[in-house]
């Protein structure tokens, strides 16, 4: 019966301690507010409650007993209307004034009575107890208050922890969680009054009503009470199995040196095997309990992996919130990414679709340091950035490089609207700096790339420019032959003039024969002109369909042949889609260089035919032929074998063939001359 | 006393008969055309006299240099091998795209050049020339031989830019 008093009071103890403890922790841990302080209060006289209860026992003289417990029921009665009042400032409620009254006025009325008889007589012992109090008038009251207060805040805890506000409803739920646990308990101590003999044990749940308060108001936004409890089971289990294996071993009597070997080893078993057992414990539990949960370890070593192939920053950050969706069931992400000027200096920052921006010496992002919520931000921050509706709740990761801040993440609120937990704010730190390693890795390669497309760009318009020059030496290969082209036609002309005299010209036989030959003559000479031109002007993209044969034909007209020998070999009429002009081209080109191929004459073989769904030309000259160590660089820019030559003209073959969705085959034997054949896809 | 005998060797057939037409309009030569070098041999094989111990009834060619199969500079140069003996003028139908080809058409002896587009009256005053006296032959190519030697002078005293 000793043990049970001794247990009694060390709760008792335990509880003032532990009151005062976090009354004084809450006051000073956050910045003072009514809530705050009405906390702290409430703290405080469950603490003196505890406090006095423990004296009334601890002293073994009857009045002093008396006097003390007396003084514990002023701060029983004081803790009733503090905790609701406590609950409506939780809850944002306007408390009713009569309620209040009523609530104080009923609670100083005990307290003005609580050393008399009104209140209660002095009893005799009663169990464990050399004192207890006959229960007085007021004490009936007492118990009245006791009810109103268990019914309000009750009530109004439970309307909150079904309320929409996701970060509130999870707060309530714990606070009605401890304060029923807290209610229940209290209530224990009512049933010695009426002479019940069952010990107020349960007073053993006030620290815990306490603690769940405390931590709801106070670390609920850093650590999921879910975590805690988790956490605390897992210690439990893994604590009570320890203790257990070494009951077991110390309760058969071994000698000492076996008991010290014994006891040694499960010493030795445990510091290798205790946080292993706590984690395995743990992990499957939070895991199915808590959704969204993950395990930070793991998740930071795939993200990082994932990082390790990208080279750009735009990429790093997406494969980054894309992960944090994916694990910690975010509801949006929002990226913003630095926009930098010529001197790598960060301009802007803008969500992708550019929707919304800011500038880099916005307050926002200039103040950023570390991650941030935004409501936590001044007044004036969210005043300058309230068009951006993606950050109303969120909560920002900025990303930065040695160079400065090179993004942002824009979290949204949580799927399950559980806050972000201060599991996740350490995810997100290690975050930072694996971003900052990782955009200090990419940052050189970023600005290679930079000057890389730049060049590329700049090679890209000097191969334009020698394209366009390469065709104009082309044109003037062929411009020879274009002048007789157009001579023939122009002598025929001025004969057919000369041939005009007054004669003739009342003849008009003469005169239909003359236009005739005048019309046909001139349109001859524009189309020479006219596919001159096209030449020089470079080609349109414009594809129609056309017959390969008459296109060769029209090409041949350009070539002087001296000493080649030129043989046609048509078969059928191989049509295909394609842009007249840019095929004349390639037949130049390859013209041009079999002609050139056979200085001291030779046989240009001009074959085409249809095979199956294609249009095929063969070219085979019977000149010096190819080397076979150049064979496959023909087709390259730039690569010539000729002194005079600039190296284009395959490579302007092979392109436009390309365009035309063909192909073109070299074979070619050094002294044995070449062939070319090209495939187009052929339509009927 | 028959009229002489004219040759216009082209490949482009329209304007063979029109330089055709153009002499014979003045009545006083004969012309044959022919369309490619190798007709045009077949022609001079069919005009000679008494295998060519008389000079060729062809006595004037008007030759374009640019034709297919054979060109015309390749033909004059067989021609003159072939009709070493015989008398056979030569008139250049070309371009002044093909000055650079005259060295050899000048080294075969011809009377004379014409570029292509021409003025009829042009050609029918060289031709009514060569036919003017018997020396003409030989004093028009004399003539194209110290052109050919003036504008050699000319390009060595300006270099080539």
């Amino acid at each position: 019966m000793r043990i049970l008093l001794k247990f009694y009071q060390s709760i008792n103890l335990l509880n003032a301690i532990l009151s005062f403890v976090i009354g004084l922790g809450v006051l000073f841990s956050k910045k003072l507010s009514k809530q705050i302080i009405q906390f702290s209060l409430f703290a405080f006289f469950v603490s003196l409650w505890a406090l006095f209860y423990f004296l009334a026992f601890q002293s073994k003289d009857y009045y002093i007993s008396a006097i003390y417990f007396r003084t514990c029921m002023i701060a029983g009665a004081l803790i009733l209307p503090m905790f609701t009042e406590f609950v409506f400032t939780f809850v944002g409620k306007k408390i009713n004034p009569i309620y209040r009254w009523l609530n104080w006025g009923l609670s100083a009325l005990i307290i003005s009575t609580i050393y008399t008889n009104y209140y209660a007589f002095d009893g005799g012992p009663i169990l464990v107890f050399h004192y207890w109090p006959v229960i007085g008038v007021m004490s009936f009251i007492q118990i009245i208050l006791y009810g109103i207060n268990v019914f309000f805040s009750h009530r109004e805890l439970f309307k909150a922890s079904k309320s929409s506000v996701h970060f509130l409803r999870q707060q309530a739920k714990i606070i009605l969680f401890g304060t029923s646990l807290g209610y229940f308990g209290a209530a224990t101590n009512f049933l010695l009054w009426f002479k019940i003999p069952f010990p107020p044990i349960f007073n053993i749940f006030i620290p815990i009503y306490v603690v769940s308060v405390a931590f709801a108001i106070t670390k609920h936004e850093l650590m999921d009470i879910r975590v805690a409890i988790t956490k605390s089971v897992s210690y439990g289990m893994v604590g009570v199995l320890m203790i257990l294996s070494f009951v077991i071993v110390n309760i058969y009597q071994l000698s000492v040196i076996l008991s010290i070997a014994a006891n040694s080893l499960l010493g030795l078993f445990w510091a290798f095997l205790a946080r292993r057992a706590r984690e395995f414990i743990q992990t499957p539990i939070e895991e199915k309990w808590i959704v969204g949960w993950y395990d930070t370890d793991k998740l930071i070593i795939e993200i990082i992996k994932l990082l390790i192939p990208v080279y750009e920053s735009k990429e790093a950050f997406k494969i980054l919130a894309d992960k944090l969706i994916a694990t910690i069931r975010i509801k949006n992400i929002h990226i913003f990414y630095a926009q930098k000027d010529k001197e790598n200096k960060s301009v802007k920052f803008a969500l992708s679709d550019n929707s919304c921006e800011f500038s880099a010496n916005n307050p926002l992002v200039a103040g950023l340091k570390g991650v941030t919520k935004y409501d936590d931000l001044s007044d004036e921050i969210k005043d300058s950035t309230k068009d951006c509706k993606c950050l109303k709740n969120s909560l920002l990761i900025p990303l930065f490089s040695t160079e400065g801040l090179e993004g942002v993440l824009v979290l949204g609120p949580k799927i399950s609207e559980d806050a972000y937990d201060e599991k996740d704010f350490i995810l997100f730190r290690i975050l930072m700096d694996q971003a900052l390693m990782v955009l200090d890795r990419i940052r050189p390669y970023e600005n290679i790339q930079k000057e890389f497309e730049a060049n590329q760009n700049k090679l890209y318009k000097a191969e334009m420019q020698i394209e366009k020059t390469q065709r104009l030496a082309s044109l003037g290969t062929v411009a020879a032959g274009v002048a007789h082209e157009i001579r023939n036609p122009l002598g025929i002309l001025q004969l057919s003039i000369a041939e005009l005299n007054p004669q003739n010209i009342s003849n008009p036989e003469f005169i239909k024969k003359f236009k005739d030959e005048s019309t046909q003559n001139i349109k001859r000479i524009n189309g020479i002109i006219h596919s001159m031109l096209s030449l020089s002007k470079g080609a349109t993209s414009e594809k129609i369909a056309i017959n390969l044969n008459e296109i060769i034909d029209q090409t041949i007209a350009f070539f002087v042949f001296k000493k080649v020998r030129l043989a046609k070999d048509y078969s059928g009429a191989p049509k295909i889609m394609g842009n007249p002009e840019e095929l004349k081209q390639v037949f130049i080109n390859l013209i041009d260089n079999a002609v050139r191929a056979m200085p001291n004459g030779g046989e240009l073989k001009i074959k085409t035919y249809i095979d199956g769904g294609e249009s095929v030309i063969e070219v085979f000259d019977t000149g010096s032929g190819i080397n076979k160590n150049d064979l496959p660089k023909i087709f390259d820019p730039f690569f010539s074998t000729r002194q005079d030559g600039v190296g284009l003209g395959l490579s302007i073959v092979y392109r436009i063939v390309n365009d035309h969705n063909g192909k073109i085959i070299a074979k070619s034997e050094s002294g044995a001359g070449s062939q070319f054949t090209i495939k187009f896809p052929a339509i009927i | 006393m028959t009229k002489p005998l004219i040759m216009v060797v082209d490949d482009e057939r329209e304007y063979t008969e029109k330089i055709a037409n153009v002499i014979k309009s003045v009545n006083k030569y004969e012309v044959i055309t022919a369309y490619s070098a190798k007709s045009a041999f077949i022609q001079l094989k069919k005009h000679r006299q008494l295998f060519g111990i008389f000079n060729n009834r062809v006595r004037l060619i008007l030759l374009d240099i640019n034709m297919p199969d054979m060109d015309g500079l390749t033909f004059l140069e067989e021609m003159r091998r072939k009709y070493c003996g015989e008398k056979i003028g030569v008139i250049m139908v070309t371009a002044y795209e093909d000055e650079d080809k005259w060295d050899k058409a000048t080294s075969n002896f011809v009377v004379g050049y014409i570029t292509k587009p021409f003025d009829p009256e042009l050609l029918l005053s060289m031709i009514d020339r060569f036919f003017s006296h018997e020396e003409a032959y030989v004093d028009m190519t004399i003539e194209v031989f110290d052109k050919h030697l003036e504008k050699m002078e000319e390009s060595k005293t300006q270099p080539k830019t």
